[in-house]
C-alpha cells in the first residue's frame, strides 16, 4: 500500500482480502489456522529471524529463508482470503435465491413470500464451497423430504466427500469418488493444492480428513453451464454463484427408491435430484411452505419490492439461528426486524405483523388521561369540569393582559382604540361653502371621548379634547368677512358664484370679439378689394383727373 | 355728358374709357358710402350721407389726395386680416381662449405698421425726414419701426 493512499480504502494488495484475519468466517479462520503449510512457514520465518549468526552466508541464508517463509504465508493468507470471500458470496447469494416474491392471492390479499429453505440448501449445495458443507447440510435437513430419506450414517462425515456420499446414497445413486470432487473443483492457480480441515465443530472421524477444494482465485463455481430452473411456483432468483438444474422429483414416501440419474463424470460435478417438486412435497408432508402453494403472482416483476420486508427477515433470522456459526448475522437481522417493527405492534410467526394485545387500550387511556377525562361507573367519559373553567380563565387573563395594548379601529369615523380608548381618529370631510359661495372641503378631528392628557400606554397623551375647528366653531359668514382667511384644513374645491359667473360671461365676450374679427377681417378683404378698384379705376391711364370733375 | 360729347362728335375711345373709369368710380365710391352709412345708422338721411360721402374718397379729390386715403384704408383692411390671423395663431396657443390676446395685440402693433408697408417710396422717405425734426416725431419713428419688426417677425405681411 502507497503510504499517501486513502487509509479508509481497503488495501487490494491485502492478503486477507483487505477485511483482515478476525473478519474471517470462523471455519476459515480455523482452517487457515490449522492448515500445516502456515505452520511451516512461520518456522521458516522464525528462523531466519534469528540473529548471531557467524558467516555472512549464513546471514544471507536466514534471510532468504525468513523472505521464502514471509512469502508462503501471505499467499496462503491471501488464498484464504479469497476462499473467505467466495464463502459470503455464496452465502449471500443462496440468501438472496432463496427469498421469493410477493405472491397475490385471489381475494386480492398479498402474501409475503416465505423463505424457501429447499433453494437455500441448493444454494448452498451448488456453490461446492467446503466451508458451506456443514451449512448446506444444516438447511437440507431443515427440509421435511430430505430429513426424512436421510439416515445417521449419511450424517457423519462432514467433508465434501463424505457429504457427497451421503447424498448420493440417499438419492440411490453410486457415490462418488474422490476424484469426481476434485474433478468438480476449480483448478487451482498453483500446483500446490489447499488442504482444509474440517471445521472445529464439525464431527470428523478418522481425525482429519484433507480434501481437495476449490482455489480462492480460480473461477466460480457458477461457471459450470446451468441447468434449467424447475417449474415452481416460484423459482429461487439465479446468482453467478448459484447453480441450479432440475430436479426429478423425489418419491412422496421420502424412500431411497428414486429413480434419479446417476452422477455425471468428467470436469462436471454431478449433482443429483434432491428435492421433489411442490407437488409431491405438498402431498408428503403438511410442513410445506406456502409460497410453493401459493399462486403465482400476475406479474412479479411489476412495482418495486421490499428490501427488507418483515417476513423475509423473519425466516432469514430463523435459519440464522439455527446455523452453527451465524450468530453475528442472526443478530444483525434481529436488529433490523427490531426496527422495522412499528411500536405496538408485535410479528408474527408467519411473518406478519399484529398489534400487540392490549396496546390499543393503553393507548386509549393514555389519550384519555392526557385531556384529563375521567370514565364515569357507566362507561361513559367526561371531561373534568376543572379543566375547561381553568383553560376559560387562563384565555380571558391572557385577552385582558394583552387588552391595553392592542389597538383596533371603530367604523365609522376611522377612530383607533387602544384598549377600548380612543387615541387617535382620521380627519373627517365637511362639505361647505365660502362666505363669498365658494365650495369648500374642511378636515376636522371631532372631539374624542375619554379623559383628556391622561397618559397612553405608550407614554403620549391623549389627543382628545384638543382645540381646533370643530363642527359648529366655524367662523360665521357675514359681509365683512368675505375676503377673510379661511379656517385651517378649508380648501376651495370650486368657484363662488360671482367669479363663475364672470369668467363665463368674460368667455362669451372672447368668442364674441374673435368671430367680430373673422368679420372684420371679411369686411376689410372686400374694402380692400373696392378700394383697389377705385385706385386702378383713378390712377394713371384711367383717362380722367381726380378732382378736375369734382362738383 | 356722353351724349353731348356723342352729338358733338367728338367721342372716342379715349373719351369713352376715361368716361368709364369715372362713372365706375363714381359707384365705387358710393359704396363705400353706403358701408360707412350703414355703420353709422341703419336708417341714415340724405344729409348723412352727404356728409359722409365728402369724408371718403371721391372724384372731387386730387390724385394725391386719392393716394392718401387709400392707402390709409387699405392699411386698415391690412390690420384688421392680419389681426384676424393673429387672433386664430393666440388661440391656438392659449388654451383655446382669446383671454390676453387684445392687449397684448395692442400693445405691439398699430395700422401704422401696415400703412407705411403701403406708402410708396417717396412718400415714406418725406415722412420719415419730416419726423425726424421734433422729439415727438422720432418717438413715433421708433415706434413705428418697433411695429414694423413686431409684423414682420410674426408674418402679418405675408399676404400683402
Amino acid at each position: 500500500m502507497w503510504p499517501f493512499d486513502d487509509p479508509n480504502q481497503p488495501d487490494p494488495n491485502d492478503p486477507t482480502g483487505g477485511t483482515g484475519v478476525a473478519a474471517w468466517s470462523p471455519a476459515i479462520t480455523a482452517a487457515y489456522q490449522r492448515d500445516p503449510r502456515i505452520a511451516l512457514a512461520q518456522s521458516l520465518m522464525e528462523q531466519g529471524q534469528q540473529r548471531g549468526y557467524t558467516t555472512p552466508i549464513l546471514g544471507l541464508a536466514r534471510a532468504l529463508q525468513e523472505g521464502i517463509g514471509g512469502f508462503a504465508n501471505a499467499r496462503l493468507m491471501g488464498q484464504y482470503g479469497a476462499l473467505n470471500k467466495n464463502t459470503n458470496a455464496a452465502l449471500a447469494a443462496a440468501l438472496k435465491g432463496s427469498q421469493g416474491q410477493p405472491v397475490t392471492n385471489p381475494d386480492g390479499t398479498v402474501s409475503q413470500p416465505q423463505f424457501d429453505a429447499a433453494a437455500y440448501a441448493r444454494a448452498l449445495a451448488g456453490s461446492n464451497n467446503p466451508i458451506l458443507v456443514q451449512q448446506a447440510h444444516d438447511a437440507f435437513m431443515q427440509v421435511p423430504a430430505y430429513r426424512a430419506a436421510s439416515t445417521n450414517a449419511d450424517l457423519g462425515d462432514m467433508t465434501v466427500q463424505g457429504y457427497r456420499r451421503a447424498q448420493a446414497r440417499l438419492l440411490g445413486a453410486p457415490p462418488t469418488t474422490s476424484g469426481a470432487v476434485a474433478a468438480s473443483m476449480p483448478a487451482p492457480a498453483s500446483s500446490a493444492p489447499i488442504v482444509v480441515p474440517a471445521p472445529a465443530n464439525a464431527p470428523a472421524p478418522g481425525g482429519v480428513a484433507p480434501v481437495t477444494t476449490t482455489d480462492p482465485t480460480g473461477a466460480p463455481p457458477s461457471s459450470a453451464a446451468p441447468a434449467p430452473v424447475p417449474s415452481t411456483s416460484a423459482p429461487p432468483t439465479p446468482s453467478p454463484s448459484i447453480v441450479t438444474q432440475a430436479l426429478p422429483p423425489l418419491p412422496a414416501s421420502g424412500a431411497a427408491a428414486v429413480s434419479a440419474p446417476g452422477p455425471t463424470t468428467g470436469q462436471t460435478f454431478p449433482r443429483p435430484p434432491i428435492f421433489p417438486p411442490p407437488s409431491a412435497a405438498t402431498s408428503a408432508t403438511a410442513a410445506t411452505p406456502k409460497r410453493e402453494t401459493a399462486p403465482a403472482p400476475a406479474s412479479p416483476t411489476t412495482g418495486p419490492t421490499p428490501v427488507f420486508d418483515i417476513p423475509s427477515l423473519v425466516d432469514q433470522y430463523k435459519t440464522y439461528a439455527t446455523t452453527p456459526g451465524m450468530d453475528k448475522q442472526a443478530a444483525g437481522v434481529l436488529s433490523l426486524i427490531e426496527k422495522a417493527t412499528p411500536e405496538g405492534g408485535q410479528i408474527m410467526t408467519d411473518g406478519s405483523i399484529a398489534m400487540r394485545p392490549g396496546y390499543d387500550k393503553l393507548q386509549f387511556a393514555k389519550a384519555m388521561a392526557a385531556g384529563k377525562f375521567q370514565q364515569a361507573p357507566n362507561g361513559t367519559w367526561y371531561q373534568d369540569p376543572a379543566v375547561a373553567a381553568g383553560a376559560g380563565a387562563t384565555a380571558g387573563a391572557e385577552a385582558a393582559a394583552k387588552l391595553p395594548y392592542t389597538l383596533t379601529t371603530a367604523r365609522p369615523g376611522g377612530v383607533v382604540l387602544q384598549g377600548g380608548r380612543p387615541i387617535f381618529q382620521n380627519p373627517t370631510a365637511i362639505s361647505g361653502v365660502t362666505p363669498s359661495g365658494a365650495p369648500t372641503t374642511q378636515f376636522v378631528t371631532p372631539a374624542m371621548s375619554g379623559t383628556p392628557n391622561v397618559p397612553t400606554p405608550t407614554g403620549q397623551p391623549s389627543p382628545s379634547g384638543l382645540t381646533g375647528p370643530r363642527p359648529g366653531n366655524l367662523p360665521a359668514a357675514s359681509g365683512a368677512a368675505n375676503n377673510a382667511a379661511l379656517p385651517p384644513n378649508t380648501y376651495v374645491t370650486g368657484l363662488d358664484p360671482l367669479t363663475k359667473a364672470s369668467m363665463e360671461k368674460r368667455g362669451g365676450e372672447l368668442e364674441d370679439y374673435g368671430s367680430k374679427l373673422q368679420t372684420s377681417a371679411s369686411d376689410a378683404v372686400n374694402g380692400q378689394f373696392l378700394i383697389d378698384q377705385m385706385r386702378r379705376e383713378s390712377g394713371n391711364g384711367a383717362g380722367w383727373v381726380p378732382g378736375r370733375f369734382a362738383d | 355728358m356722353r351724349a353731348l360729347f356723342n352729338g358733338a362728335g367728338i367721342s372716342s375711345a379715349a373719351t369713352d374709357s376715361a368716361l368709364a373709369n369715372y362713372q365706375a368710380f363714381e359707384k365705387n365710391s358710393m359704396q363705400l358710402v353706403t358701408q360707412a352709412t350703414r355703420a353709422v345708422s341703419p336708417r341714415a338721411a340724405v344729409q348723412e350721407m352727404q356728409m359722409i360721402r365728402t369724408a371718403l374718397p371721391g372724384s372731387q379729390l386730387s390724385t394725391g389726395g386719392l393716394s392718401y386715403i387709400f392707402d390709409q384704408l387699405s392699411a386698415n383692411n391690412d390690420f384688421m386680416r392680419a389681426k384676424a390671423q393673429a387672433a386664430e395663431t393666440w388661440r391656438g396657443s392659449h388654451n383655446s381662449t382669446l383671454a390676453g390676446f387684445d392687449s397684448s395685440w395692442n400693445q405691439n402693433v398699430s395700422p401704422f405698421a401696415f400703412l407705411v408697408k403701403r406708402m410708396s417710396e417717396p412718400d415714406l422717405r418725406i415722412m420719415a425726414a419730416n419726423l425726424q425734426k421734433t422729439a415727438q416725431g422720432r418717438a413715433l419713428v421708433s415706434r413705428i419701426t418697433s411695429e414694423t419688426q413686431y409684423a414682420q417677425k410674426n408674418g402679418l405681411w405675408q399676404d400683402q
